[in-house]
């Protein structure tokens, strides 16, 4: 294992293993001498009723559908709780996923990226990771984008826990679920009990406020209405490509900054469940993209996105249940991009998406060891709309109104073959009104040869058709030009993972192959210099992943975890861009006097990536502190966290739009939160 | 709280499943009700748990096997048949049993017989205590007139954790 490992990253590595056993030990002393009961299940029958009913079974949803064990489902599967977010003091989605083993994240100062298990191509807006909430589809119908820093829809706040389901799920989601699936559960009013105010503020003028409402009026009704308020100075920076008398000296200047505002609301009634989101955020860009001009902060974008979602769900008996949903989505995108063509005009850039649809599915236990789950899904994507024009003198590249539907079925069997023996297999078909029909099937294996050992063996097919963006998206042939003559990519994934307990401690090892045809990525076309997404032949991607989990005494939690991954164009055996070899993320929880003073500590190392002009970014460790106070009076929280406490100096590789190689990130800063229920 | 956590420590990561959690609180249920009196003769020493039915995985019981509860063993038993219900204390009603409860109830209501599903709509059904999820936790409701009926009294403590449930 080491051999794969550079003598940096092994520095780091072991850096971040000191580091934090000294972290440890300086805390506390951990009580070894623990007795050790022989199996975790006979202390099951020690415990006293109240004990029981703060037993949380360890479940997930969205693997398969239904409700079942994670051990068993047919994937690597990690849950993130709203503890785990007030534990280390994560601000957007984009930092609690990457704290998980196989993730990495970048950012352009404007959108955050996720990369899964070696893949996130400049210019690809996260469109092969499905984000859902409430198992409802977030991703837009323009850019299909999984939306994960303060552009997500959500206050994150506002989530109960993460289920986060590696490999495709095409089988049971369709199109998008290519890497994976990220479901978001958001809190039942209940878990506010009242009403629930935040302030925040840190570095670079960066404040915000929240006010929540929940409560479980009765057995049958809950509600939650909640609104939040961002706003942000932002840094200043320095491109040293724009270093020159001209632009600055390559000094941006108040030009970071960004502000959102957002709504979400839930109503529940026996069965019923109404559910709306709401988001509006305004960023300026700092990293003149598309050949606009430096340093102003009338290059900006504002996004704009909305959702409602009108759900019935019954459980008929324990053996059924039947699930129907109709939705709505609302998309829009506004930039302007302030471009010297000569002469100096404001470009606009914008798109609308709506779209609606409705989705059935019944779950049903038939004989004993078959559990089917079927679905039947609509869309109708009837606005995708993009526009590009300059403003004065007006000048049109580009009004393209467009609008597609596409339906799926699926049919999965979790066939238990023997108390320890599962077989999952599932199948989906989809039609998309361009591109015909797509078959995406999944079969996993789960074996348990003892209780305290599972193996997984999974394979799974997955597709995406490409979105309008990539078909259609020209900004009059000046930077970018279309591809309607795009197919969809197709990925075929062989995964095995092995999960073992020992004592207090949870081992995870998983190795996978994934082989994509046909990739979608943006390339310069060599002819005329324009950016344009095409199809890419035959790419490989393999590597492994190993975690650690140790829950100790004292309610002390640890985390490590590493992966090595290596993603490469079989044409040209050429790593691709933006796709580190090596990741290693860990975190501690350690509380000090109870929950009265704990504090999180989280290392995140990521390995160098590559950048488009075939340089690199350096690989970099991170270092984020929270200290957390709970209940310091009753219903106050408070946490103050310290991100990149070493200040380290760091960046993400830029994408085809950006004269950037590397895009520096923040260095040290700091967040004060402040919680208060009453 | 914190001695629960530090008891819990290393069970906590080897999550439970939905039935060994649930197998936990019947096998605690004997600890919280009281038999009518003469019920246990001399050479009784056991509680006996039946279950009627499928679905429920019965070897999830096992860990309970032996165990004691008011200085009574634990001791369990698949019934084929209502028939076979002679010398059960305590009868776990799976849900493979639903289209016949209201059947099992007329017959078994008027025995000291701890009554227990995880059925939804049992409690109302006339089962005495009835399991339930929410939000991944095991939750439990009792109808207290069944237990009256079946002259069983239940701890006030378990009543205090439990949804109550009365005959319509």
């Amino acid at each position: 294992m080491f051999k794969f490992l550079s003598e940096k990253s092994l520095r780091a590595f072991i850096f971040s293993l000191s580091l934090s056993l000294i972290y440890i030990t300086t805390f506390f002393q951990i009580s070894y001498g623990a007795e050790h009961n022989k199996d975790a299940l006979t202390k099951l029958t020690k415990l006293n009723i109240e004990e029981l009913m703060n037993i949380e079974v360890d479940t997930v949803y969205s693997a398969s559908k239904f409700v079942q064990k994670t051990t068993q489902a047919p994937s690597y599967v990690s849950i993130i709780t709203s503890t785990d977010i007030k534990r280390f003091g994560y601000r957007t989605l984009a930092d609690i996923l990457n704290s998980l083993s196989g993730f990495y994240i970048s950012y352009d100062r404007n959108y955050q990226y996720l990369g899964i298990r070696g893949f996130s191509s400049p210019g690809d807006y996260n469109s092969k990771i499905l984000l859902l909430i409430d198992g409802h589809r977030i991703n837009d119908n323009i850019y299909n984008t999984a939306y994960i820093g303060n552009e997500f829809i959500l206050d994150i706040d506002l989530i109960d826990r993460i289920e986060v389901i590696r490999g495709p799920s095409s089988s049971i989601y369709g199109s998008n679920a290519f890497f994976g699936v990220i479901n978001i559960i958001t809190k039942n009013g209940s878990k506010i009990d009242g009403f629930e105010l935040l302030g925040e503020a840190g570095s670079f003028d960066t404040y915000k406020q929240r006010i929540t409402f929940g409560k479980e009026i009765n057995k049958k009704f809950d509600l939650i209405l909640s609104a939040s308020f961002y706003k942000s100075h932002g840094q200043n920076l320095y491109f040293k490509e724009f270093d020159n008398p001209a632009t600055n000296y390559g000094r941006a200047e108040g030009v970071d900054g960004e502000k959102y505002n957002s709504f979400f609301g839930a109503i529940k009634y026996n069965d019923f469940t109404i559910q709306g989101g709401f988001k509006t955020r305004d960023k300026i860009i700092p990293t003149a993209p598309w050949n606009s001009v430096f340093n102003t902060h009338m290059t900006n974008t504002n996004d704009t996105t909305g959702f409602l979602n009108f759900k019935f769900k019954r459980d008929i008996d324990t053996d059924t249940t039947f699930m129907s949903r109709v939705f709505y989505n609302y998309y829009y995108y506004d930039g302007n991009y302030i471009i010297n063509k000569p002469p100096v005009v404001r470009t606009k850039d914008l798109s609308w998406g709506k779209s609606w649809g409705a989705e059935t599915q019944l779950n049903k236990r038939i004989m004993e060891k078959h559990l089917i789950t079927a679905g039947i899904e609509y869309q109708d994507n009837f606005l995708q709309k993009q526009r590009n024009y300059d403003e004065l003198p007006y000048t049109e590249f580009l009004n393209d109104r467009r609008n597609s539907y596409q339906w799926g079925a699926f049919l999965q069997d979790e066939f238990s073959i023997k108390d320890n023996l599962i077989l999952n297999a599932g199948l989906r078909y989809d039609y998309f009104k361009l591109f015909f029909g797509n078959a995406s099937p999944r079969l996993g294996l789960i074996y348990n040869p003892n209780k305290t050992t599972i193996l997984k063996l999974l394979y799974g097919m997955a597709y995406r058709t490409p979105n309008v963006y990539e078909l259609y998206y020209n900004d009059g042939n000046i930077t970018q030009k279309a591809n309607p003559d795009l197919h969809s990519e197709r990925i075929h994934t062989y995964e095995f993972v092995i999960e073992q307990f020992f004592k207090n401690y949870r081992f995870v090892v998983s190795g996978f192959y994934y082989r994509i045809d046909n990739l979608i990525t943006q390339v310069i076309d060599p002819s005329d210099g324009l950016m344009v997404f095409k199809n890419l032949d035959d790419i490989e991607a393999k590597g492994i992943e190993f975690e650690a989990i140790a829950k100790w005494k004292q309610n002390i939690e640890a985390k490590l975890n590493y992966t090595y991954q290596e993603a490469k164009n079989k044409d040209t055996g050429r790593l691709l861009v933006n796709s580190p070899r090596h990741l290693i993320k860990s975190n501690f929880y350690v509380p000090i006097i109870n929950k009265k003073f704990s504090s999180g500590l989280e290392f995140l190392y990521s390995g160098k990536r590559k950048t488009l002009g075939g340089r690199y970014a350096g690989g970099a460790l991170l270092t984020n502190l929270n200290l957390l106070s709970e209940d310091i009076i009753k219903g106050l929280n408070v946490s103050a966290t310290i991100y990149n406490l070493m200040d380290k100096k760091y960046g993400y590789p830029g994408a085809g739009e950006h004269i950037q190689q590397v895009i520096e990130q923040d260095g040290r800063s700091f967040r004060l939160k402040l919680t208060y229920t009453f | 709280m914190s001695i629960f956590l530090g008891k819990l420590l290393e069970a906590e990561l080897y999550k439970f499943s939905e039935y060994e959690v649930k197998a936990a609180f019947i096998f605690n249920f004997s600890k919280f009700v009281s038999w009518p009196e003469g019920h246990f003769s001399k050479r009784k020493r056991t509680i006996n748990l039946c279950i009627l039915g499928t679905g429920f995985p019965l070897n999830t019981f096992d860990y309970f096997e032996g165990e004691t509860a008011q200085n009574y063993t634990f001791t369990k038993k698949r019934v084929k048949d209502l028939s076979d219900i002679d010398g059960c204390d305590m009868l776990f009603i799976c849900s493979s049993e639903r289209f016949r409860i209201d059947q099992i109830i007329k017959t078994v209501k008027n025995m000291p017989i701890l009554t227990i599903g995880d059925t939804e709509g049992f409690a109302e059904k006339g089962v005495i205590i009835n399991l339930y999820m929410e939000e991944n936790k095991v939750r439990f409701e009792i109808n207290i007139d069944a237990a009256r009926q079946a002259r069983l009294s239940i701890s006030s403590h378990l009543l205090k954790l439990a949804r109550i449930i009365q005959n319509k």
